[in-house]
């Protein structure tokens, strides 16, 4: 009973300090009349690529809402920090950072990383802890996923879209419609396999081979004979960087040369070029952002792209990061507050052309972009499909491959 | 007939991979954990020279190796050695700690974007029996052949080798007979380096590099070399050559997603009925 009295003492001043941490963590956020927003991305790793285009496009939208003075809530101007942690493209470490964002550092919201196995950890913690997160370069299905969700968004391509554009783009030249699949087994790839083999007859087209290999394999050649002898014309990659630049060659070295080759997830990114060479020249991919299209920002983008040593999806991972921040930023101006409910709200009222394109999200939290087909052609990548103004001629057979 | 061609001239890869492993490991009992470092340094090393000069990578070997080699001795000597006789798990914490200082000044020099090493060997195929495969492959076998051949001669008929055997045999002794052992050592470790470079280079043309491509490459030469027998050098080519097949087989089999199943499966099987390896545990 002496003893009883000692550890209600002690129970209470655990139970203050930790009142104390909740409250100063609530508000920390705003600590120093700053905004903190979080994001784990994947500065190294597999993923590594996309971090520091998503870092670029994040940082672009903090620096121009801070030079204006900051987000003007109810009671006046504050400042955003961006608060950014490598997650090494390892989901289970994106998962502890999102954690240590929102509760250590502060964070009234993260920004996403890139693709399902890293965006969908990062939601499930929003929906731990019950506050915003908003993302792009995700694809929406493979995110959905994930789900139910209340407090995650994802503002990227549907992939039911995006996996007609390998087929209406094919159109524009001539092949005998066999398509060679090469998917690996990650969500993303699952999931686009299984979509590219359900809209190839709605366009007139055949899956004659699908080859399905883990990531990390490094020889393709029985792949890339086998897809030689169905006589396959089309041939559409799901794969990480890496693992196709090994198929790009081994498919040279067989002397496979497809009317098309559309490499998703691979050569969306400047260093596909880099890396190939000559080799690389003719590969198609679907894109999310194009200065053809003619949303905001589209020159200054641009000049972005020549910054980055050219056109490339690289620029459209600026373009897709820096409008997921200003998606959070509107919402926090529109709610007057930080206060995760009221801004969860706002952005689920979103409804504004941004430079992806207009984002409204339905009640599943997704909204989809519009999406291209563009083809690397002499280090650069070009709009050639739909036939906008300024788009280029497909290129066929692939060149890099002859 | 595909699968066996190709994990036989892929085996050739494996062996030139796995041979420095096998020769730190027979002569120093060290597993050394920055192996696939060393692969993956050699290779940006020679990514480098051929960014600058236009230099074929295979012809760069012939400024990568000496330097790799010039690199690991001092690390082997200055770091290693004092561990060594510490137990094995000191020098094992020490390589791991000198793989993840290497992976992240890899990202720092070079970024993470993947990267290769283009030449036209490695985009040309050549028919071997009704069956194209890439030249490089077939290079591959032929330098990981003729590298697991010199290192056999140079254990036995040089006298740096027998020194090296020596010492694998029992150190103590080995240095009452006068042989510097830490030099052996050390120069074993750049013997080793060197051996990695070719290995690196060839990973680099063949398919291509990141920082932490080292990894797997650790784990497939360990695959490799406990299969053949770790400390045998010519278990290091049939290891090499039997983990190839067995890649190539599983994926046709069961499944590209299963070739690693297949491949521990039979590894554990190996390990159960000859616990030594295939060719057992000799420096030769």
């Amino acid at each position: 009973m002496r003893k009883g009295w000692r550890w209600m003492l002690l129970a209470a001043g655990v139970a203050a300090m930790a009142a104390g941490a909740a409250a100063t963590v609530g508000s920390a956020a705003r600590a120093g009349g700053e905004i903190t927003i979080g994001t784990s991305i994947p500065l190294t790793g597999a993923l590594a690529p996309f971090g520091p285009t998503l870092k670029l496009g994040y940082q672009r939208a903090v620096d121009e809402v801070n030079a204006a003075g900051g987000l003007k809530l109810a009671d006046g101007r504050q400042k955003v920090k961006l608060v950014v942690l490598d997650n090494k493209s390892d989901p289970n470490a994106a998962a502890a950072e999102a954690r240590t964002l929102y509760l250590q550092n502060g964070a009234v919201a993260l920004l996403g990383a890139a693709t399902p196995p890293l965006s969908i950890p990062l939601s499930k913690v929003a929906e731990q802890v019950h506050r915003p997160f908003v993302t792009s370069v995700t694809p929406v299905r493979a995110w959905l996923t994930g789900g139910p969700y209340k407090w995650s968004w994802d503002f990227f391509f549907d992939e039911l879209q995006m996996t007609q554009r390998q087929f209406q783009a094919s159109s524009l030249v001539h092949t005998n419609k066999k398509v060679v699949l090469f998917t690996d087994t990650e969500e993303d790839g699952v999931v686009m396999g299984k979509l590219w083999t359900q809209n190839a007859p709605r366009f007139g087209y055949r899956i004659v081979a699908h080859e399905s290999f883990p990531v990390g394999t490094t020889d393709f050649s029985k792949y890339v004979a086998d897809a030689k002898a169905k006589g396959a014309q089309v041939l559409i990659a799901q794969m990480i960087p890496p693992d196709a630049i090994a198929l790009w060659k081994q498919m040279k070295a067989a002397n496979f040369r497809p009317q098309t080759a559309f490499c998703e997830k691979c050569s969306n990114n400047g260093a596909w070029g880099k890396a190939l060479g000559k080799l690389a020249n003719g590969t198609s991919e679907a894109e999310w952002w194009v200065p053809e299209a003619g949303f905001p920002q589209s020159a200054a983008f641009l000049g972005i792209a020549k910054k980055l040593g050219g056109r490339s999806s690289d620029v459209s991972v600026v373009a897709a990061a820096y409008t997921a921040a200003k998606i959070l930023f509107d919402a926090i101006e529109r709610a007057g507050s930080t206060d995760a409910d009221k801004l969860n709200g706002a952005i689920g009222e979103t409804n504004k052309t941004y430079p992806l394109g207009p984002a409204k999200f339905a009640a599943d939290h997704h909204a989809s972009t519009p999406i291209y087909a563009t083809q690397w052609q002499n280090g650069q990548t070009y709009l050639v499909y739909p036939r906008l103004k300024g788009a280029h001629k497909l290129l066929a057979p692939v060149p890099g491959l002859g | 007939m595909h699968e066996l061609i190709n994990g036989v001239l892929l085996g050739g890869l494996y062996a030139a991979v796995a041979l420095g492993l096998t020769l730190v490991f027979g002569v120093m009992r060290l597993v050394n954990l920055a192996h696939g470092e060393l692969l993956v340094g050699a290779a940006y090393v020679s990514y480098a020279i051929v960014s600058h000069t236009g230099l074929d990578p295979l012809l760069s070997l012939t400024l990568v190796v000496p330097a790799v080699a010039l690199a690991a001795y001092p690390i082997q000597r200055l770091i290693l050695n004092p561990l060594v006789t510490h137990g094995l798990e000191p020098p094992l914490v020490a390589t791991f700690g000198l793989s993840i200082v290497a992976q992240t000044a890899f990202v720092l020099i070079f970024t993470s974007d993947a990267k290769s090493l283009n030449a036209s060997y490695a985009v040309t195929g050549i028919d071997i029996l009704g069956e194209t495969v890439p030249q490089v492959y077939v290079i591959s076998l032929g330098i990981g052949v003729a590298l697991v051949a010199l290192l056999h001669l140079g254990l036995t008929r040089l006298r740096f080798g027998k020194a090296l055997r020596a010492a694998a045999e029992d150190a103590e002794a080995a240095a009452t007979l006068g042989i510097d052992v830490k030099h052996v050592y050390a120069a074993t470790f750049a013997l080793a380096a060197a051996l990695a470079a070719v290995g690196g280079v060839l990973i680099g043309v063949t398919f291509s590099l990141t920082p932490t491509t080292g990894t797997s490459w650790l784990l497939r030469g360990f695959t490799v070399i406990v299969l053949g027998g770790m400390g045998s050098v010519w278990g290091t080519l049939a290891g090499g050559v039997v983990v190839g097949i067995a890649e190539q087989l599983g994926a046709t089999w069961f499944g590209p997603q299963y070739h690693d199943l297949v491949v521990f499966s039979l590894l554990v099987i190996v390990l159960v009925l000859r616990p030594q390896g295939l060719f057992g545990r000799k420096l030769t």
